[in-house]
């Protein structure tokens, strides 16, 4: 179905409901004969069945006297209103607090495109240019229409400004162009007009009962049979009351349903004005995943069927909301737009690097001189570097076996170099190396391997960072693909918990004081009480390993917990060690859990020292 | 009597139909025309900017004379062509020497974007910026005019060929409007691969 199509059936099903609201109308005359009816059936005894009655009532003149008034007071109702509303549209523009956007020299480059891209959609659906306004305080992402057929204003948010793209951008302006060239303004006025005139039925029937209720008791007791009289104006104040809501309620649930219709022939004709439903699903999914389309302020209500998307929260039901739900736009847009906004909203927002981190990042790959750089882009140089991190570490290498004599030169050459090498630059050099030996033959990276373990184990010792380098050749090239089910909770780790806290805390600070403190101000409030600090020789590498191998199937929600208070230990001292971030990047690469970003934490002190 | 009354009855309201389609088929051929219109506008404002965009990138792009020579020279072309086709609107020859002339300018200034794209001093000029800005709004618009003039023409050609509007336009001399399709020849063509 193309969107010339849409558009018709959008306007033919607009058409049936204004039948659907005559037909309201007409409800509720009948209903306030009905509430005649039976006062009248009460003067006339000698009626015995009912439908012979009301067929003489209601060729009776009273019958006609009865359905006129209840028009007459409907009409008037409604005109009162229609020429209360006319030409009102603007003056909810300063109330607002908007301002007008007029093209001038100095503005900033989003109201200049703003100002072209309504401009583009005035050439496309030759409607003249509105006046612009933006909502300064508004982060939501909305935009609505006003005015009269002379003067239209066309109001966005500040947050549909920043946020949406040129496109998206467009296919708003253009979904309330549609609302402009289909005159939809005027239809709601109508609408608001009509349903006042519903309400002014049920004001008059409240009036008459509270002015019976109320009313003087001399004035009634003055008149003859004031009782019976009393009686009878309360009951058709009741009967008007009741039939007027009646019919309000109806009218409403039209009103509604009206405006629906007229939000999707709007979509349509954006689609036809820009012919990009990108734009607009763009715009949708936008609304649908971030930070919604509900305006903060008090007015909204009143503006909420010009919007975009919904203004206010819905209450109750959809039946009474403005706007269809993004669901069922994206649905009309076309086939497939469902299925792409649930694959963007699964696909979990990864925790973005901040600016410094970025900055500090490029700043050490800047470090590292750039013939280390190539040494490590090629899969033979790449694990040559890996043994000489390894091997620089031990007063006396022994040089791995089966290396070609140009081998050993270049890595006796590169344990030399990286003795002098900034501690800072192992992690990153590791990194860099991965991928290359990713490319090794499998007979080659199986010997390479082989060697590597025999280099990390042959002090006796296995320092963190061997332990690092081990882990992360692993982890890289062996990534766990399935999901590890049932999750574990907090309590069911709790022993591996305090075993990896224990362990950072004995890599963060070294006085038994500090220790403590750390332990209690970060790690206590994660383990169920009495857990204390273990001890060092409780939280060797082996020991946190397979606590690490614990925690993996913890619940990812209390993985980013666990990950959060292990950056609050690290940087708690304003001073990240080299030895810490090896130890958080263990965590993170074990239990399978993104790094934290540590400048969000630590604020300007932090510095990482050799 | 009133076998009369109801034949003038019935004339009448056929005669006001045939004014309501007649004025209304008016009205849509005066609604595509101005459409076709608004394409000129567009392309005048697209030749209004490029004397700018190519003062501005001239301190930046002394070694790239020759692709601003370029821009100029499809410029000076789009606009004599333009001239003439608004001299004569109907003349279907002069509208696709324009057509192609236009597409000549929008190839050079493709070239103009790809090399620009080398010189990020000029890629940071905020007078540049904002150029680029105004000529991807324009480029926006002119498709955007393009298009309305083409749902314009459709409707006037769907009214028109209903019936029983074919009998007001047959008779009212309501012709046949033809959509503005792209003629660049090369668009058409298949893109040949060459590995050498």
């Amino acid at each position: 179905m193309d969107f010339f199509q849409r558009q018709t059936i959008a306007k033919r099903n607009s058409r049936r409901l204004y039948v659907l609201f005559a037909l309201a109308l007409a409800v509720l005359v009948i209903l306030v004969n009905m509430g005649v009816f039976s006062l009248w059936i009460l003067t006339q005894p000698h009626y015995s069945a009912m439908a012979q009655g009301w067929r003489h009532y209601i060729t009776s003149p009273m019958a006609t006297w009865v359905s006129v008034i209840t028009l007459v007071v409907f009409s008037l109702g409604t005109v009162q209103r229609f020429w209360q509303l006319r030409g009102n549209g603007l003056a909810l523009i300063p109330l607002l607090k908007a301002q007008e956007i007029i093209p001038a020299p100095s503005q900033p480059p989003s109201h200049k495109q703003f100002i072209n891209v309504v401009e583009e959609m005035s050439v496309a659906s030759h409607v003249p240019v509105p006046r612009l306004f933006v909502l300064p305080e508004e982060a939501a992402i909305n935009a609505f229409v006003t005015g009269t057929p002379n003067q239209y204003a066309l109001v966005i948010t500040q947050g549909a400004l920043t946020q949406l793209n040129r496109d998206e951008l467009q296919a708003v302006v253009a979904h309330e162009f549609s609302h402009i060239l289909h005159q939809d303004v005027s239809i709601n006025l109508r609408m608001v007009s009509l349903l006042a005139g519903l309400v002014a039925v049920s004001h008059l029937g409240r009036l008459m009962v509270r002015y019976s209720v109320y009313a003087p008791r001399q004035l009634q007791d003055k008149r003859l049979g004031a009782g019976a009289n009393a009686f009878i104006v309360v009951f058709l104040g009741a009967m008007l009351w009741v039939a007027g809501y009646a019919g309000l309620l109806l009218g409403r649930l039209i009103k509604a349903a009206v405006s629906r219709q007229r939000e999707l022939l709007a979509d349509a004709t954006a689609v036809q004005f820009t012919r990009n439903p990108h734009g607009l699903a763009g715009a949708l999914m936008k609304i649908q995943q971030g930070p919604g389309s509900q305006m903060q302020s008090s007015l909204a209500e009143d503006i909420s069927h010009m919007c975009f998307a919904d203004a206010v929260p819905i209450f109750f039901t959809r039946l009474f909301s403005t706007h269809p739900d993004t669901h069922t736009r994206l649905q009309h847009l076309g086939p497939g737009w469902i299925a792409r906004a649930r694959v963007r909203q699964q696909a979990t927002p990864c925790p973005m690097p901040s600016t410094t981190s970025l900055g500090y990042a490029r700043q050490l790959l800047k470090e590292i001189p750039p013939s280390l750089h190539y040494t490590v882009s090629e899969p033979r140089g790449a694990s040559l570097m890996l043994y000489a991190l390894i091997l620089a570490q031990s007063k006396k290498p022994i040089l791995p076996k089966g290396l070609t004599y140009e081998e050993k030169k270049t890595l006796l050459a590169l344990i030399k170099e990286a003795r002098l090498f900034s501690p800072r630059w192992l992690l990153p050099l590791v990194d860099l190396s991965l991928p290359a030996i990713q490319r090794l033959p499998k007979e080659d990276y199986k010997s390479f391997i082989k060697q590597l373990d025999v280099l990390i184990k042959a002090d006796g010792h296995i320092s963190l960072f061997e332990f690092l380098v081990r882990q992360s050749l692993y982890w890289r090239l062996h990534p766990q693909t399935e999901e590890p089910t049932p999750h574990l909770t907090l309590q069911q780790v709790a022993t591996s918990l305090q075993r990896l806290f224990s362990a950072l805390i004995h890599t963060s600070a070294s006085t038994p004081e500090a220790q403590r403190t750390l332990f209690a101000q970060h790690a206590a409030a994660m383990l169920p009480n009495g857990r204390a600090l273990l001890e060092p020789k409780r939280c060797t590498l082996p020991l946190l390993a397979k606590a690490l191998h614990q925690l993996r199937i913890l619940n990812p929600i209390y993985k980013t917990m666990v990950m959060n208070t292990c950056a609050d230990i690290v940087v708690a001292d304003k001073v990240i060690k080299v030895e810490e971030l090896e130890m958080l990047r263990l965590i993170s690469l074990m239990m399978e859990s993104p790094m934290p970003d540590l400048s969000q934490y630590a604020q300007g002190a932090t510095s990482v020292t050799p | 009597m009133i076998n009369t009354i109801i034949t003038l009855a019935v004339m009448a309201l056929l005669l006001l139909y045939t004014i309501g389609v007649y004025n209304h088929l008016v009205a849509l051929r005066n609604r595509y025309r101005n459409a076709f219109a608004q394409i000129h506008v567009q392309l005048q404002r697209r030749h209004d900017l490029i004397p700018n965009l190519v003062e501005t990138a001239k301190r930046y792009l002394q070694h790239e004379e020759d692709t601003l020579t370029r821009v100029i020279q499809a410029r000076q072309q789009a606009v004599q062509a333009q001239g003439k086709a608004q001299q004569s609107p109907d003349n279907s020859a002069l509208l696709s020497q324009l057509s192609q002339t236009e597409n000549n300018l929008s190839q050079a200034l493709m070239r103009f974007h790809a090399v620009a794209e080398n010189y990020p001093e000029l890629k940071a000029n905020t007078t540049m910026v904002e150029l680029m800005e105004e000529l991807s709004s324009t480029e926006n618009r002119i498709s955007f005019a393009r298009q309305a003039f083409n749902d314009g023409v459709m409707q006037y050609n769907t009214y028109r060929e209903q019936f029983p509007q074919n009998l007001v336009a047959s008779v009212g001399g309501f012709t046949e409007a033809t959509l503005l399709t792209l003629e660049n020849p090369d668009a058409k063509q298949a893109v040949k691969v060459n590995f050498n």
